[in-house]
């Protein structure tokens, strides 16, 4: 098909620029969230926690359980997205895939029961809440403009929670006790074991830390949009295609691999129509596997 | 296409069966994860749409459409599912591996599924293609339960082919290869062209069925081909069990038959039937990997191997007990006499490698001689093993050269070593777990005409006939090392002095006359420790080229007709035993201060 | 609401009188018109009595396709709810005894649609169809063509359905048939826009936007010019590169054809970009829209649709919104209502095939008595004592009904500000 050429792309290329790295920024650092959270996972206990996908939408029903139905304040509704999260991540380590690697479970075994699990859960979802989306109003939205760039006080307060959060992690796993823990797992399992680490607690923290992350970025996807039980399953996905993106070794590679992620969709709208710029992302990351396994950020520790 | 609604479930049934047994060569005995099958499926159907439709799409665009008969769109499909999987091979069959091979098939399926999705002036669109009624050389199918017989048949024969496949020498070498490839590599198997080969087969399998599911529906548009289908088949080759097809046969059968069972009997209306499914459908998923991993029939299951298990090999007790008699008794120490100066088969020259800036080995430099047994031996970290890496061309070194028979094998891979007679005996032994110790042996056997597919195919007397020499060679070399006893046992199940016999045997089915053997009695016990001496003993007898890097000074001086002495990467000495123990620098730092 | 009270009873009777109708008729070779009794129920005045000869007790099975989960699953219900309604009130007028059966198609996968359906026809015995979704029905064109299925495409309709045999497309052609009017009515509105945008997913809709706007908006915006047609993928959920790509073009409308829950992210996602020109699009009738959207949707949307309003006037309409109302508590959507017509073109047809002494499971019957008369009333247009009305092309098998250009408001509530025609740019009053 013909590129979209004329004045799509011809408009004042300086406004267009500056929108779209304030949009750029803002799904930059919801991917990159969602790759952080999936990331410590996957990275410590070498899980393929697609699984993931229902946590997410978990915390999605939590807040609308909390804050619609139950009629309390936006931030227990957070709370209890963080929450419930967290204890549906820790659930599906502690119940599943700690008793599949003591059976000495394949990678295969783990990644379908992984599967398995999201699939009955989604189900589960939908009929226990019915199929229809559910909304959960209230945030104080506003559009703010600078010129004719935009963006919204929900984006801003998202993009915010999200920069802190990954920072956070980054602190955490750096300058304590527990992230040093957390990093001699993830590099050498057997040896933090000889040292004296205990790698199924470690395995449940890492469990507990990344669902809720996860949790937040569902926490506001539904209070901007709305909550449905296959909610998880797009973000999750690119957020595992940013870890890959990015490269395994760090927190760093894999915020990285989602703030690009989410650069590449928002940017490949200067030169593309946006069914297109999808195409891009996965033909990026075929080329990454390929020819870049490590992903864009390289790092002693890890593979 | 009007007809029963069970000839459309059973014709349903059959592409799942297809579908599943394709994917267990691909994932069960090759060992790749992929997650492709639905895009290969689609890519498929989507080529014999597009060859055969009628050139409109469903929002009045005209197509591109050749119009072909079916079976025009049949073969196109297969030779287009063929090739798209050898490209998806091109870097699975090489480097992408476990998590990444994952990743890479889902990033193949996204990408055809969004452009089927936007290409819309070939594909329709997400509306999709029409295909005219289904006709079959002139002979037209117009009911489901004429159709059934075509999906049947179809099903049949791939289930037919990756069977042949599966208990084929090329099976095997899959299996081989699923276990563990640089032991393979080691036998002088290469592996590419096999993994991408069964990437191609089970591509264009997917690609066939596709097709003929395509024409069967007279439609084909993407939400078809979605994810949760190529999960769906994961499922039935692991709940079925990996490895075995008749367990992917009957497991695409039962889950295949879920829903309709479920919508039915009426225990359930039809709004709540898909996620009840889709509950029911997870846990299986979940339970099946918790209680049952291997799955339903786990490889190797046959219902009929008990009554025939000692009529395949027909006197297999006699050997059985036969026991050790092609070794010596073991206990009597033999008096070493010094051999006569032979020709030199394997000469190291001026070997220099080093990682980054540590110095891993530096002009090293000795000669192996036929029916010699030289003993490499220093301290941890002397570069011994690094040394048997750049023999074999797994490491290529800096500088040096090393000659076998004279001519340089530099740059060789270690197939391409293996094959022309020099073999490693690794320290870890890197025997085939989930495999037979007879089926390790039979790895071991070069020049084995069911390794190449075409010839399963294409000459199935011939290759029948070679594989009952291979299994007798194998056979014998096991009892040759005197594990004939355990010959149909899996290997994880063994003692590991058990498996090193079975490498041992694996080793001499090569046929090598050079044989690099890295810590052969390491982690042994005792006796099998010194049934391996023996047997060394008697290769180098038999005219073989040994080299050994050992620690026990006790094994060395047992057999070694010569020491090279490496520390820190080069040679500090050389000589006899004798003359070796007579030097005090050497023994201490060999024992540490 | 009193009625229904009644309902068992009356189809009780309807039953044993249709029955022994039957029974006569066959038996004794000649119509039973002496054991004839007329029966009064709410649907006569536009469909005649009921009773024997409208096939009062005639059994038959009418097989709904449907998304009953995955995200199109809320639309599913209400369909098959709007059919439940209509087949409980043509039972209560004397007309057939029409049983519902169900298949979920899962939101548009075409082999469970297609076995469903096949399903349906041999465990369930539907002789009739009514399907949606765009593949997921297309999908079906053989099976219904070859099993004597007379089918009602009703939801998410387009142009593949045209002139396939037993198929009746029984809603205008998704965003074909409103988009000349729609894009008129843009300009009209808004004389000051120039620059049209086209923004639309490659489906159903594609022939408005690479055929029909390039060609209108020019005339009807005395020179104004489309911008280059954007397509965005089905299920998108973040549109901010294509926002961008609006506000640099400096768009000064749009004519959107996109469906479903994304036109609710898309609105939303436009607005909080602060770009607040008028949007005209073809689809905003998934109920979960609104929610999605929020306040945005109030916000300059237009909509260029066969339209339905609950509170419409027209006594058909209002015993179904009545009859809907009581017996599921809301006011039905624009989907139930489509469903609750096709419905009952079923039963008027096979009324009229029994009338004329036919067998309406004969192949081909239900299309003769079609060709015969293809006039029906509609919930859409019409006036507080005439019903509105349907008549189908007996050539292409698609149908005229009233369309017109909505205003949207709050929660999604439609306001009606034009009447249009199928492609014509004349402009109408409410």
């Amino acid at each position: 098909m013909p590129l979209p050429t004329g004045p799509f792309i011809l408009g004042e290329t300086m406004t267009q620029l500056i929108q779209l790295i304030t949009f750029g920024i803002v799904q930059g650092l919801t991917y990159a969230l969602l790759a952080s959270s999936f990331w410590i996972i996957y990275s410590t206990t070498r899980t393929f926690h697609l699984a993931h996908s229902l946590t997410y939408a978990i915390a999605g029903y939590a807040v609308y359980v909390v804050s619609v139905q139950l009629a309390m304040p936006l931030w227990i509704g957070l709370l209890a997205s963080l929450l419930c999260s967290a204890l549906a991540g820790c659930a599906i380590e502690f119940l599943l895939y700690d008793k599949l690697r003591k059976r000495g479970s394949t990678v295969l075994g783990i990644f379908l029961s992984s599967l398995g699990v999201a699939a009955a859960g989604t189900a589960l979802l939908q009929l226990i809440f019915g199929p229809m989306v559910k909304q959960v109003p209230g945030f104080p939205n506003a559009t703010l403009s600078m010129g004719e760039v935009t963006v919204t006080t929900l984006q801003l307060t998202g993009s915010a929670a999200a920069l802190v959060t990954i920072a956070a992690l980054y602190v955490l796993l750096t300058f304590t006790s527990i992230g040093n823990a957390v990093t001699a797992v993830r590099t050498n399992p057997r040896l933090s074991m000889a040292v004296g680490i205990r790698v199924e607690s470690v395995s449940l923290l890492v469990f507990a830390i990344g669902s809720a992350m996860a949790g937040l970025a569902a926490y506001f996807e539904t209070i901007s949009f709305v909550a449905y039980p296959t909610m998880g399953l797009q973000p999750v996905m690119f957020g595992v295609i940013a870890v890959f993106l990015g490269g395994i070794g760090s927190v760093k590679g894999a915020a990285l691999g989602g703030f690009v992620l989410g650069f590449l969709l928002v940017f490949s709208g200067l030169f593309l129509s946006q069914n297109l710029g999808v195409i891009l992302v996965f033909a990026v990351l075929l080329v990454i596997v390929v020819f870049r396994p490590d992903g864009l950020v390289r790092s002693p520790i890890g593979r | 296409m009007a007809g029963s609604y069970i000839a459309d479930l059973a014709s349903q049934v059959a592409f799942l069966v297809a579908l599943s047994v394709s994917l267990n060569i691909l994932l069960g005995f090759a060992g790749q994860m992929s997650m492709a099958t639905a895009a290969f499926y689609g890519l498929g159907a989507y080529t014999c749409a597009v060859l055969t439709s009628q050139g409109a799409s469903l929002t009045g665009e005209s197509l591109f459409a050749p119009q072909l008969p079916f079976l025009g769109g049949f073969l196109g499909a297969v030779v287009v599912t063929f090739f798209a999987g050898l490209a998806v091979a091109a870097p699975a069959a090489r480097r992408v591996k476990g998590d990444y091979l994952i990743l890479l098939t889902l990033a193949f399926h996204f990408l055809f599924i969004t452009v089927t999705s936007t290409w819309v002036d070939l594909t329709g669109g997400p509306n999709g293609i029409m295909l005219p009624p289904l006709s079959l050389l002139g002979f037209e199918i117009k009911t489901t339960d004429q159709a059934f017989w075509l999906a049947f048949a179809w099903a049949v024969i791939a289930t037919i082919i990756c069977w042949k496949i599966g208990g084929s020498p090329f099976g095997r070498l899959l299996r081989g290869i699923r276990e563990d490839e640089i032991a393979l590599h080691a036998l002088g198997k290469p592996t590419v062209w096999p993994k991408s080969l069964t990437f191609g087969i089970t591509a264009a399998i997917a690609g066939a069925t596709g097709a003929v599911s395509a024409a069967y529906m007279q439609f084909v548009a993407p939400t078809t081909y979605s994810l949760d289908l190529a999960i769906l088949v994961a499922a039935c080759v692991a709940l079925g069990g990996a490895g075995n097809i008749l367990g992917s046969v009957l497991a695409a059968i039962a889950i295949g038959s879920l829903r309709p069972i479920l919508e039915n009997t009426g225990l359930l209306s039809s709004d709540t039937a898909v996620p009840w499914q889709t509950v029911i459908y997870g846990a299986i998923l979940v339970l099946g990997m918790v209680f049952r991993p291997a799955g339903l029939l786990p490889e190797g299951f046959s219902f009929r191997r008990r009554g025939n298990y000692y009529k395949s090999v027909p006197g297999d007790n006699v050997i059985a007990m036969a026991g050790h008699s092609y070794i010596e008794p073991s206990g009597a120490r033999r008096v070493k006499t010094p051999k006569p100066v032979s020709e030199v088969v394997v000469e190291v020259r001026d070997l220099t490698k080093s990682f980054g800036g540590l110095q891993a080995t530096r002009d090293v430099s000795f000669k192996l001689r036929k029916g010699e047994i030289v003993a490499l031996i220093g301290p941890n970290g002397a570069g011994k093993s690094t040394i048997f890496n750049q023999m074999t061309g797994a490491i290529r070194p800096d500088r040096g050269d090393v000659l076998l028979r004279g001519q340089s094998v530099l740059g060789a891979d270690p197939v391409k070593v293996a094959k022309l007679g020099m073999a490693r005996y690794f320290q870890h032994v890197r025997i085939l777990e989930g495999m037979t110790a007879i089926d390790n042996v039979a790895l071991g056997v070069p020049g084995q005409t069911g390794e190449a597919l075409s010839r399963v195919f294409l000459t199935p007397s011939a290759v029948a006939k070679r594989e009952r020499e291979v299994q007798a060679e194998a056979r014998k070399h096991l009892k040759d090392v005197g594990a004939d006893g355990y010959a149909d046992q899996i290997a994880r199940d063994l003692a590991f002095g058990q498996q090193k016999l079975i490498a041992f045997a694996r080793l001499l089915a090569t046929g090598a006359d050079v044989l690099l053997l890295d810590e052969p009695t390491s982690g042994v016990d005792p006796r099998s420790a010194q049934q391996i001496i023996e047997l060394v003993r008697e290769l180098a007898a038999s005219g073989k080229t040994i080299c050994i890097v050992e620690h026990s000074l006790h094994v060395v001086s047992e057999l070694a007709d010569r020491i090279v002495f490496m520390d820190a990467g080069a040679v500090v000495g050389e000589g006899t035993v004798e003359e070796i123990t007579g030097r005090a620098d050497l023994v201490e730092l060999y024992f540490g201060t | 609401m009193t009625r229904r009270l009644t309902d068992h009873q009356v189809s009780r009777r309807g039953v044993l009188m249709g029955m022994g109708a039957i029974a006569s008729m066959g038996v004794l070779g000649f119509p039973a018109l002496g054991f004839a009794q007329e029966v009064d129920g709410p649907l006569t005045p536009w469909f005649g009595k009921g009773g024997p000869k409208a096939g009062a007790g005639l059994k038959w099975t009418h097989g709904l396709n449907l998304a009953l989960t995955g995200t199109g699953a809320a639309i599913g219900q209400v369909m098959s709810q709007g059919s439940q309604v209509a087949t409980n009130l043509i039972r209560e007028s004397g007309g057939p005894d029409i049983k519902l059966a169900l298949n979920d198609h899962q939101g548009g996968l075409v082999p469970a649609s297609v076995t469903g359906v096949r399903r349906m026809i041999s465990q369930e015995g539907i002789k009739s169809l009514g399907t949606s979704y765009g593949p997921a029905s297309e999908a079906l064109f053989p099976l219904v063509a070859n099993s004597n299925i007379t089918t009602f495409w009703s939801g998410g309709a387009g142009p593949g359905g045209l002139n396939k045999p037993n198929v009746w497309i029984t809603m205008a052609l998704f965003a074909l048939d409103p988009a000349t009017g729609g894009i008129a009515y843009l300009a009209k509105r808004f004389p000051e826009a120039k620059r049209l945008a086209l923004i639309g997913q490659q489906e159903n809709g594609i022939g408005a936007i690479k055929g029909i706007a390039p060609k209108v908006w020019p005339q009807v915006s005395n020179g104004g010019t489309v911008l280059d047609a954007e397509y965005v993928n089905i299920g998108t959920t973040d549109f901010s590169s294509l926002i961008a790509r609006l506000k640099s073009a400096k768009a000064d409308a749009i004519f959107s054809t996109i469906y479903g829950n994304d036109q609710g992210y898309f609105i939303r996602q436009l607005r909080d970009a602060g770009v607040n020109i008028p949007i005209m699009s073809i689809d905003l009738a998934t109920p979960t829209v609104p929610d999605i959207a929020g306040d945005a949707v109030a916000n300059n949307c237009f909509l260029a649709v066969d339209g339905y309003l609950p509170e419409n006037p027209n006594p058909y309409n209002k015993l179904f919104v009545n009859t809907y109302k009581s017996k599921y508590g809301t006011n039905p959507d624009y989907f139930a209502a489509n469903f609750f017509e096709a419905t009952n073109i079923l039963g008027a047809l096979i009324s009229r095939a029994v009338a004329a002494g036919k067998n309406p499971e004969d192949a081909g019957v239900l299309s003769e008595v079609m060709a015969a008369n293809s006039s029906f009333p509609s919930v859409y247009g019409g006036s507080v004592t005439e019903p509105g009305q349907m008549k189908f092309n007996v050539e292409d098998h698609s149908v005229t009904k009233p369309i017109g250009v909505f205003e949207i408001g709050q929660k999604g509530v439609l306001k009606k500000v034009a009447t249009i025609t199928k492609g014509s740019t004349d402009i109408g009053a409410a």
